[in-house]
């Protein structure tokens, strides 16, 4: 069984699903968007979070490194290419400015981590999300940990970009499932390839199977959106996904507002913030634009 | 290190698992929740409802909502005229804000904000 890197463990999640949950961010997404919000999870091995803000100077990065990989302007000149993960650096750091994003967990102790809150998720209707990056990477693991999960009465959610391998899916990870957020983000296959890394043959074939599911006792599906300025939320895009739900008899919509706070993140790991898309928030007009063309559905 | 701010469901673990028998003179834990703009008011309610149940299940003994975000608070300072009827609970009862001395409305404004929701 492959053991994925765990990101992060949020606890007191309130935006990826019903009640009080605790999120597992998985490492490593077959996509890379443009906008992704959670960069640090793109990538399925761990790397060196370097913020800026908090950096002090004082290079005791420098000389803790065993690898040689920083160099004179400190984190600013880290050669990711000789980072070995050592982690000397994150220890001498005085400022905490350093982190090594990613860590491994076996799966009782992610388990019993994820159910150290089990009465908050009991008392407010919530449970578990399995997000990221994209946790269908892992699907033995995500599916062992979800049905361990199930077996302590816990809810799980999963939040998937759609873009997986059916039949190991549909054998391991989707019948521990009680809930999916299936994001949709470009009709087009070709601006899909363009802004996602891949086209979207795939996602909608997944998309049709899990519709296909409905009513079987199956997980519900909510398909959800992210407004992104000028790439997704435009009006073109919009009422293409729209007449695309649907012939697929779908009702209901999440829309998710872009905001640029992923960027620090980004630039922590060493990448540039693309110009595409900016570094502003969705304004009004934009989400009114959408919100018009999701009007015969409910919109969640 | 780098140092992450807890979340206010590990100080309800935390608060909770206090023996208050060694506390005879009570226990104030006060919580400041900020409802977001996109939240619906079940959703608000709902979350509440979770904290306060779970901490008296863990054997909490006196908990304390404020629901009210910083930004008010801060705007309630600078303009009280605007806030005739800002109220909010201090340790074991209530005041209008305006009363409070300006020591009191900073330590409220101090207090850690939990979102409810984004």
């Amino acid at each position: 069984m492959r053991q994925p890197f765990i990101a992060d463990i949020k606890r007191n999640s309130l935006d990826d699903g019903p009640g009080i949950r605790s999120t597992v961010f998985f490492k490593g997404c077959p996509l890379s968007c443009s906008w992704c919000h959670n960069p640090d999870c793109i990538r399925a091995a761990p790397e060196l979070s370097s913020r800026q803000p908090s950096c002090i100077d004082c290079r005791d990065c420098l000389s803790a490194c065993p690898n040689g990989a920083i160099g004179p302007l400190g984190p600013l000149s880290l050669d990711r290419g000789r980072c070995r993960r050592a982690a000397r650096c994150v220890e001498q750091c005085p400022a905490g400015a350093l982190e090594i994003v990613g860590r491994r967990y076996d799966l009782d102790e992610l388990t019993g981590a994820l159910l150290r809150d089990r009465s908050f998720y009991r008392n407010s209707g919530g449970g578990v999300t399995l997000s990221g990056g994209e946790a269908t990477l892992y699907c033995d693991y995500a599916g062992a940990l979800a049905r361990q999960l199930q077996e302590a009465s816990t809810h799980v959610l999963l939040e998937t970009c759609g873009h997986f391998e059916w039949e190991r899916f549909a054998a391991q990870l989707l019948p521990h499932l009680d809930a999916i957020y299936f994001d949709l983000k470009l009709a087009d296959p070709a601006a899909h390839e363009r802004w996602c890394g891949r086209d979207n043959r795939l996602i909608i074939e997944n998309l049709d199977r899990l519709i296909d599911q409905r009513g079987t006792g199956r997980p519900e599906v909510l398909v959800r959106i992210p407004l992104v300025p000028n790439l997704t939320c435009t009006r073109d895009n919009l009422e293409a996904v729209a007449e695309l739900l649907r012939t697929r008899g779908a009702e209901c919509v999440a829309l998710l507002p872009y905001n640029p706070m992923w960027i620090p993140k980004a630039l922590a790991l060493g990448r540039p913030a693309p110009e595409q898309p900016g570094d502003r928030w969705l304004d009004a007009d934009e989400l009114a634009l959408a919100q018009a063309v999701f009007e015969d559905f409910t919109v969640l | 290190m780098a140092m992450r701010r807890a979340s206010i469901v590990e100080h309800i673990h935390d608060v909770a698992s206090l023996d208050h028998h060694l506390m005879p003179n009570n226990i104030a834990f006060n919580v400041k929740v900020a409802p977001g703009p996109n939240d619906s008011q079940s959703d608000a309610v709902g979350h509440m409802t979770g904290y306060a149940r779970t901490f008296f299940q863990e054997n909490g003994m006196q908990m304390q909502f404020n629901v009210v975000s910083t930004e008010t608070l801060r705007d309630a300072m600078r303009n009280p005229e605007l806030y005739p009827t800002l109220m909010v609970r201090i340790s074991g009862y209530n005041a209008y804000f305006n009363d409070l001395n300006d020591d009191m409305k900073r330590e409220l404004i101090e207090r850690a904000e939990h979102r409810l929701g984004a």
